[in-house]
């Protein structure tokens, strides 16, 4: 077992956020993890990568405790999210923000360069290597998201909603790349609104609502279950 | 003709260029006072790149580094006309006790963020300033420590001295940038929580780049005093004419450029001593005015700015 999750809770001041959720990862599989807004799916990657300090619970990664780990430590220990809300570098351009993710796991600035340029290679973004950050759209920052996420060599990889915004052209390249990703040996958690996506690139798929779980099981599974089609999708999708 | 367009445009030709200058300089400048000016303008570009590696490219911006300066100053004076120390080993010894003291000033202040880090380093600087002045029988006090023999005799030699470590200090940023190290500072200034997710650990970083910003002003401080041949705590500990100076040379010149520190330094030099022939010493007002001038037409610096219309040509 990859990922252990037992009993993750996490309360801010009148609100549990994360109601004692349990969840496992397999090596090598790919678990969706879905809800309405505000479900508390961005959470749970912040309780596991060390943003947030569990109120209960446990998590283990190759079997150690990571219920007291910082960021930069879960990451040295192959945990890498991405953040829903994009987080590019915007000094330094594509290529010098995947060379910092490759500095996790290597000193020298020529073999961090090789990597990077492997990885931009592999993402599909080698064409825009030399523009600012900055200047990216958000198709582009998102998937430089992932770039630079991958570049840290990660064991497991979180995804936050890499799909928002983007159009359909983008989102099949992402679901795509995704597939890929998991080809490369690297295990994912993706969360994920854009449901065609998400149901056809899970294994398994976890469903969170109101800070809880309150289903598991295989894509099918999950989108014939009354109890999330009343409170996932028919919440969320009547208002669409 | 293509050897002379390559070396045109090859990308190191202004550094060499100024590099010929700055050799020639002396035995075109005759006159001590423009030799004097120029000693200044390499001294506040030291200390502008030394500031410039911890405000610019890691984003911490600091208001006492003054309290690295007097540091380096006393060490090396101290350690001479007490123990006897060499000067040259003063240097060294300069900036490893600002270093030093680094770590737990670093420690302490980058739990704080944004302003409050650039406040609470100010109140170090202070703190160490009393510490000196009262602290008689070791440090002189008030009365400050007088150096009878300098580490060199002539004006022109110093001039070479100052050159050679600027260079020095030049050097080391630029090759730091490059590196692990400065990706990393230029992650934590951009944003810090991303840094994070990519495996920096962000206090550690920051400590390192105050360290090495802290080693140079420290060196600078006691390269300066050998310069002044006096110093006391309000000198050299002083947070208007050299904490928040450092402050200003790299934000006029532009904050997070290679080239900023030299030329807002020799933008601070000439506008000190031209409005000292001017107005005496009303400084602080024309000092408030560039700050006030620079905020509204040059929010990137001189060389920001230049970079936005001109491309390349400055590489950050
Ligand atoms: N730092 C915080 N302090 C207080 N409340 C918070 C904090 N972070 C998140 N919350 C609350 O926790 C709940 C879950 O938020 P979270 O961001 O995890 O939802 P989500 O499932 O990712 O939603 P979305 O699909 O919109 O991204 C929300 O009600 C949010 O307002
Ligand atoms: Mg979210």
């Amino acid at each position: 077992m990859l990922l252990e999750v037992n009993g993750l809770t996490k309360a801010f001041a009148g609100l549990v956020a994360v109601n004692e959720v349990d969840f496992t990862v397999q090596k090598g599989e790919i678990l969706g993890l879905i809800g309405p807004n505000g479900a508390g799916k961005t959470t749970i990657f912040h309780l596991l990568t060390g943003y947030y300090t569990p109120t209960a619970g446990t998590v283990l990664f190759n079997g150690k405790d990571m219920t007291r780990v910082t960021p930069p430590a879960a990451c040295r220990l192959g945990l890498t999210r991405t953040f829903q809300i994009v987080k590019p570098l915007v000094q330094l351009t594509v290529l010098e923000n995947v060379m910092v993710g490759a500095f996790a796991k290597i000193g020298n600035a020529k073999k961090a360069k090789e990597l990077a340029l492997e990885i931009l290679e592999f993402t599909g973004q080698l064409a825009c290597k030399d523009m600012l950050a900055g200047n990216l759209t958000l198709g582009m920052r998102k998937r430089l998201e992932v770039s630079r996420a991958l570049a840290t060599q990660p064991e497991l990889l979180l995804l936050d909603e890499t799909m928002a915004g983007l159009n359909s052209k983008e989102i099949a390249d992402a679901v795509k790349l995704i597939m890929k990703i998991r080809e490369r040996g690297i295990t994912l958690v993706v969360i994920e609104h854009v449901m065609k996506a998400i149901m056809s690139i899970s294994d398994r798929i976890v469903v969170i609502n109101y800070g809880k779980k309150i289903m598991e099981g295989c894509p099918d599974a999950v989108c014939n279950d009354q109890q999330v089609i009343q409170a996932y999708l028919g919440a969320d999708y009547a208002k669409r | 003709m293509t050897k002379w367009n390559d070396i045109l445009k090859n990308r190191h030709l202004p550094a060499v260029l100024l590099a010929l200058i700055a050799l020639v300089l002396p035995l075109v400048l005759r006159n001590e006072y423009y030799l004097h000016l120029a000693i200044l303008i390499l001294l506040w570009t030291a200390l502008g790149a030394s500031w410039n590696l911890l405000g610019g490219y890691t984003g911490q911006v600091s208001f006492g580094h003054s309290v690295f300066f007097g540091m380096g100053a006393y060490v090396s004076l101290l350690l001479h006309t007490k123990l006897g120390v060499s000067l040259w080993m003063g240097l060294l010894y300069a900036g490893i006790a600002a270093s030093l003291i680094a770590i737990p000033i670093g420690w302490i202040c980058f739990r704080l963020r944004g302003p409050y880090f650039s406040l609470s380093i100010l109140a170090f600087s202070e703190v160490l300033r009393l510490i000196v002045l009262h602290w008689k029988e070791v440090t002189e006090g008030a009365v400050g420590i007088l150096l009878i023999n300098s580490i060199v005799d002539s004006k022109v030699s110093f001039y070479y001295l100052m050159l050679i470590v600027t260079a020095i200090i030049l050097l080391v940023v630029n090759f730091v940038v490059k590196r692990k190290l400065g990706f990393y500072f230029i992650a934590i200034r951009d944003d810090e929580e991303a840094a994070e997710a990519l495996g920096i650990y962000t206090t550690r970083y920051k400590i390192y780049s105050l360290m090495i910003s802290a080693f140079f002003t420290g060196v600078m401080g006691s390269l300066f005093a050998n310069y002044t041949s006096y110093i006391d705590p309000y000198i050299v500990f002083s947070v208007g004419d050299v904490a928040i100076a450092m402050v200003l040379v790299v934000v006029l010149g532009g904050i997070g450029t290679f080239w900023g520190p030299l030329v807002g330094a020799i933008c601070v030099v000439m506008v000190n001593e031209g409005s000292r022939l001017m107005f005496a010493n009303a400084s602080v007002l024309i000092y408030g005015a560039l700050v006030v001038i620079v905020i509204l037409f040059l929010p990137k610096g001189v060389v920001g700015s230049l970079k936005q219309y001109t491309g390349k040509w400055f590489h950050a």
